[in-house]
């Protein structure tokens, strides 16, 4: 049994001793570091009804939910865990995670920087700081190319959303009628990474584009150099015309 | 059921259909050798369930049907009756011609369908 699941195993018999006991701020992080965000989001969210001042279990909540990327509710424990005293170099590195995925990199950039010279030695935040300034530079390099290309396929009038967003679900830039662009990209990073799975599973290649359906609407998802170009779009919308336009749009991202 | 998919799968492209359910389990599939019926029964539910469930806070509804392009081949799905209908095809067949196909086999399933509900002996 590896080191994590004999940790499970521990905080889950001291739970069964005591249902009372704080030990579930553990077990949730044990949970989040072996990859099982739902049960970790249980488990904590379970904890922090019975100890709702525990300031080390909203810590846990607030990297769960980031891991998992709902920010809003990870925005809503950094603030708590920030007001109620927690060390800065707990909160920072928190805090400029959340910056980072909402796409608001220089923000990022600069909290790390004032964070690196107070902790010089904290290889979590050199290591944020190294792709806070590597997303800087390529917006710097291809940004107001991308950001036009973004508001071009926005402009249509039957497109909803249109949003850009790398491998990892970190936005680059986008727009959305009703909604944050940030919920579309995850969304659609989470779907395309799934498929890219299923479809080397199934041994059909790389994934190259994704179209979904629903009742009242068409989500197109593309490969492109940058990650993944996401359309959110009305569902009678002419799939010839826009896939024309995301064909220019995606030529000219790669040749950005 | 067996037969209505051999029907579809003669569209040119068409490398073999399924009918799964929502659940994951296969209830008929007619595929070419090669191709891991289980395989494509559970990731095309699960990409199913995670776009609905990723998606639900755009609030855009079902999702009703779904094309997933690859280099080496594309996975066409729509809802059924008894969970979903998925075809899958070569990399370069008509598209236009198989979405058709599938609504038809939607409805020869449908037909099927009402067939053994009112069924009695």
């Amino acid at each position: 049994m590896d080191q994590l699941s004999q940790r499970i195993a521990t905080c889950q018999r001291i739970l069964a001793q005591n249902p009372n006991s704080t030990i579930f701020a553990s077990l949730a992080d044990a949970y989040r570091k072996k990859g099982m965000l739902d049960k970790a989001h249980k488990v904590c969210e379970a904890g922090l009804n019975v100890h709702p001042h525990y300031g080390l279990a909203h810590l846990v909540m607030a990297k769960i939910s980031l891991d998992m990327n709902l920010f809003d509710e990870a925005a809503y424990e950094v603030d708590w865990v920030s007001d109620h005293g927690l060390p800065q170099d707990t909160v920072g590195p928190l805090l400029a995670s959340l910056l980072l995925k909402r796409g608001r990199i220089n923000e990022a950039k600069e909290m790390l920087k004032e964070l690196s010279l107070s902790q010089p030695g904290n290889q979590q935040i050199t290591g944020l700081l190294r792709v806070a300034e590597e997303r800087a530079r390529r917006e710097r390099r291809g940004g107001k190319l991308l950001t036009e290309v973004i508001d071009g396929l926005y402009k249509d009038p039957g497109v909803a959303g249109v949003t850009l967003v790398d491998k990892e679900g970190l936005l680059f830039g986008g727009n959305l009628t009703e909604g944050k662009p940030e919920e579309l990209a995850v969304a659609g990073a989470a779907i395309y990474n799934l498929a890219q799975n299923g479809m080397k599973r199934m041994e059909f290649g790389a994934t190259q584009e994704i179209e979904l359906v629903t009742t009242a609407h068409r989500i197109w998802l593309f490969d492109s150099s940058f990650g993944y170009l996401i359309l959110f779009t009305e569902k009678e919308i002419s799939p010839a015309s826009i896939k024309l336009k995301v064909g220019k749009a995606l030529e000219t991202i790669r040749g950005g | 059921m067996e037969e209505v998919l051999t029907q579809l799968n003669k569209t040119s492209g068409v490398r073999g259909s399924m009918v799964v359910g929502r659940d994951g389990m296969i209830i008929a599939s007619e595929v070419e050798e090669g191709i891991n019926q289980e395989v494509v029964a559970a990731e095309t539910i699960a990409l199913l369930q995670t776009s609905e469930r990723s998606l639900s806070n755009l609030d855009p509804g079902p999702v009703i049907k779904g094309m997933i392009s690859g280099e080496l081949g594309k996975v066409l799905f729509v809802g059924a009756e008894l969970g979903l209908l998925i075809a899958l095809t070569e990399p370069e067949a008509n598209l236009g011609l198989v979405w058709l196909e599938l609504k038809n086999t939607l409805q020869r399933l449908h037909a099927r369908f009402q067939e053994e509900e009112n069924w009695s002996p």
